[in-house]
Order: structure tokens, then C-alpha cells, then sequence
């Protein structure tokens, strides 16, 4: 049977797995299976930006001063997280919202993607004010071989789980019920852990290159406006990865569906491989970044070593070896601008344009209170 | 199988917490800590807590496996040993 938008069975939501279980009927969250949803719901919420807030003014004077290969870096990882961001603000709607079975779980997920929305409007909001003609730049995205590479592998196994589950819906309820059918359904739940881990991969590494140059421009004092929304974008990407996490590692523990446990020991191997291949891509993103030349204070080799150490991170954090075992940070000054109690939006905190023309204007001196007497 | 890199874990003694949290108290110490987000929700600071108690003042939001602590979102209630 297909997707019923409205699940008129009578069922208890409480006991449903995460995914195919039961479609979500009622949206209710007066009980819950899982909590940690809820309050990733909360953070996300409290979370809440706008791209405009964020004065860029000077952005566009710092980049048109910029060395030509350091456009060259500025543009390509804008464009690069404008691919991610444009793949995450719609697929954890296509993929993950026909086959999940809890309230909490499924509103969690259309906050997530929401805020990935926030992100691909940021980017515009950037190109406008820092290039008179953006549209060449968004136009390269699905033309530059090394962005259209790295489409490739993101967008893979979401495509792959979409187009099963796609056939699985318009399925008889005779052929789920057959031997095939069963078959069908654990194929399905394996393209889910596979799609999961590389969502994880993608919030958690394949970003972070990208983080890593815009925080390197605004430790020079360049690009601030833009560091200025990375930051943003990393608070809630940090987020992001805590909910697959909990995902994968609920999946892993095999409470929740035990032939998903199954399913997680034996994508072992897959997952070291769609991490490794990540680290990898990134590395070679780095090679293309600094083509042209190196930037102060971030080169090939030590980005490289950067993607190592978050990618053994990320693996530890979902019960797995490192492998690269690359303990240090090799760029430990990320971490502070990673730091969210550091993002402040207060409007005397930033460069709001109108907020410091006033300030400007207050300006008093000793003959404004010439006539002045007590 | 994959060849896996093996990190050499350090194990580091913390007296009770007093108010500070088992992050900060690595910093005073002088440990370098990985850090992001400092509220519980990013995972950053996760490590393994071999001996003693921590007390949580909120839940915090990341994944935290039996046996693991998150050091900015907890205090040492005794001493204890942790390894990172």
C-alpha cells in the first residue's frame, strides 16, 4: 500500500521502531519514545538566524583585495557548501520522512532540514553582497568537475534508499508479506544505515575543510561577515551530527529494531569505507583548493592532517576504530571559533550597518554642553 | 579488515570538581581537550571515565556510551581518572 499521509490504523506509537514501523498518524509529543528528539527540536529552535542580520559591507571591500588564488578558495568551498546544503535542505525530507514510524523523530527531522534551508539562503545572501554577478558562480556548481565529484558520492546512497523505498510503497501487501518482500525490506533498511552514516560523513567531515578556511580568513581579520555565518551554520551542524549519531548508535544497540543491529555489524566494512573515501575526497579538495597557492596559515598537508583527526573523531563517536590515529589538532585555534557560546547576535555585538550608524552619530564633545547649567 | 590506527591513550587523575567542570579542569591542568560547543550537544569533548562519579548539571544532548563521560557538561564528584 502506498504512503498514507494520514496512518488510519490504530496502533501504539510509543511502540514503534524509528523507521519502517507504522507511518506517523497524530503529531504528538505528549509521550515519547525517544526524548533526545524533542530536545534536539528545542536547541534547533533556540538556535534560530537569519542570514540578513549578518552585515557583510566590509566582506566585499576584503575580497575584492584578495590575491586571486585566495578568491579562487573564498568561492569554491562557498560553492561547495552550497551543493551539501542544497542536498540537505530537501533529502532528509524525501528519504527519511516516507519511512519514519515516530512523531518526535519525523518532526526532528523537517527541523533539521529546515535549518539546512537557512544555510543555501546564507550563501546567496554572501554572494550578493560580495560579487556583482553571483549567478556564474551557482551556475559552476553543477558543472565543476571537482564539486560534481563530490555530488556524486554525497548524493548516492539517499538516491539509492529513495528509489528502493519508492518501489517498496507501490508494493502489494502480498509481496511484503512473501519471503521477497522481507528480503526487500531488510535490503531497505541497509541502504538506510549506509545513507545515515553518509549524512554523518557529510555534516561531520566534508564541511568542515570549508570551516577550516573561512575561520583562517577571519583569524587574518578578512571575510568576518562570512565567518560570521560559518559560525552559525557550524553551531547547527554540530547539532545535525548529534542526531544521526544518536540515530546510528540507537540503530547499533538494537533496541530499537533488532534486525537493524544485524544490519550495523555487518555494514561494518561499508562504513569504514564511506569514511575513508570521504577523508580521502576532502584531501583531494584540499589539493584543488590551494592549486594556485597556499593561504596564511592553512596549506595542503595541514588540512589533510586536519581531515584525519575529525574523521577519526567522528568514527570514535559512533563505536569505531580510528584510522588515521591522529590524536592532536592540528588546528586547534578552530575550536574556539567553533565555540557556540562565542556566536553572538546581539546587534551591538556585530556590524549591523544601521545599529553602528547610530552609535556613530552619538558622538558629543565639550561644546554640546556650552550652555548646560545645574 | 581495514588496518586501524591505535591511539595511545593517556590516563589523568582529577581531584573532586568543586564547581568546575571536568573540562575546565583539564585546561587549568594544562591538558589539551577537544572542544566545540561547550553546552553538551556537539560530542567534541567526549573521553572515557575509568574511576570515580560526575554529576551531569543538565542532560546533555550528545551520545554518550556506558563508561564515557562529556567533560564540559560535568564535575568530578570525588576523584577521578579519566582517559583521553
Amino acid at each position: 500500500m502506498s504512503y498514507q499521509t494520514f496512518n488510519q490504523k490504530e496502533f501504539d506509537a510509543f511502540s514503534q521502531p524509528m523507521f519502517f514501523g507504522e507511518t506517523v498518524n497524530v503529531a504528538r509529543y505528549d509521550r515519547q519514545k525517544y526524548p533526545i528528539f524533542e530536545k534536539l527540536i528545542e536547541k534547533q529552535l533556540s538556535f534560530f538566524w537569519r542570514p540578513e542580520e549578518v552585515d557583510l559591507s566590509r566582506d566585499r571591500k576584503d575580497f575584492i583585495a584578495l590575491p586571486e588564488h585566495e578568491q579562487h578558495i573564498f568561492l569554491s568551498n562557498l560553492k561547495y557548501q552550497t551543493l551539501l546544503d542544497s542536498v540537505q535542505g530537501r533529502s532528509p525530507n524525501m528519504a527519511l520522512l516516507p519511512i519514519v514510524s515516530l512523531p518526535e523523530l519525523e518532526t526532528w527531522i523537517e527541523t533539521w532540514a529546515f535549518s539546512e534551508t537557512i544555510h543555501s539562503r546564507s550563501y546567496t545572501h554572501i554572494m550578493r553582497n560580495v560579487l556583482n554577478e553571483p549567478g556564474s558562480v551557482f551556475d559552476d556548481i553543477v558543472t565543476n568537475p571537482a564539486i560534481v565529484q563530490r555530488a556524486i558520492s554525497v548524493t548516492r546512497y539517499y538516491d539509492e534508499l529513495i528509489n528502493a523505498s519508492q518501489h517498496y510503497q507501490i508494493a502489494s501487501d502480498g509481496f511484503r508479506a512473501s519471503q521477497e518482500g522481507r528480503d526487500a525490506l531488510r535490503h531497505l533498511k541497509r541502504l538506510l544505515y549506509r545513507t545515515l552514516v553518509s549524512v554523518n560523513v557529510l555534516e561531520a567531515i566534508r564541511f568542515y575543510v570549508s570551516f577550516a578556511c573561512s575561520f583562517a580568513f577571519a583569524e587574518r581579520s578578512k571575510m568576518e561577515g562570512n565567518a560570521k555565518i560559518i559560525r552559525l551554520i557550524a553551531r547547527d551542524e554540530a547539532l545535525h551530527l548529534t542526531g544521526t549519531q544518536h540515530m546510528l548508535n540507537l540503530m547499533a544497540k538494537g533496541q530499537d529494531d533488532p534486525e537493524m543491529a544485524e544490519i550495523a555489524r555487518e555494514e561494518r566494512d561499508t562504513v569504514i569505507s564511506i569514511f575513508k573515501e570521504a577523508a580521502e575526497q576532502e584531501r583531494e579538495w584540499a589539493k584543488y583548493l590551494f592549486k594556485d597557492g597556499s593561504m596564511i596559515g592553512l596549506n595542503i598537508d595541514i588540512l589533510s592532517q586536519y581531515v584525519d583527526h575529525i574523521t577519526d573523531q567522528r568514527l570514535i563517536a559512533i563505536g569505531f576504530e580510528p584510522l588515521f590515529g591522529n590524536k592532536s589538532n592540528p588546528l586547534p585555534w578552530m575550536d574556539t571559533w567553533l565555540q557556540s557560546d562565542q556566536v553572538q547576535v546581539a546587534p551591538q555585538e556585530t556590524e549591523i550597518s544601521t545599529y553602528l550608524v547610530g552609535a556613530i552619530h552619538s558622538e558629543l564633545d565639550t561644546d554640546a554642553l556650552e550652555d548646560f547649567e545645574l | 579488515m581495514t588496518a586501524q590506527a591505535k591511539i595511545r591513550a593517556e590516563l589523568i587523575s582529577l581531584p573532586a570538581g568543586q564547581g568546575v567542570s571536568v573540562l575546565e579542569q583539564l585546561e587549568r591542568a594544562g591538558h589539551q581537550v577537544p572542544f566545540q560547543c561547550r553546552e553538551g550537544y556537539c560530542g567534541a569533548c567526549r573521553m572515557e571515565l575509568v574511576e570515580g562519579k560526575v554529576h551531569y548539571r543538565q542532560d546533555p544532548l550528545a551520545w554518550v556510551n556506558e563508561g564515557e563521560i562529556l567533560a564540559c557538561s560535568c564535575e568530578a564528584q570525588s576523584e577521578i581518572q579519566i582517559k583521553r
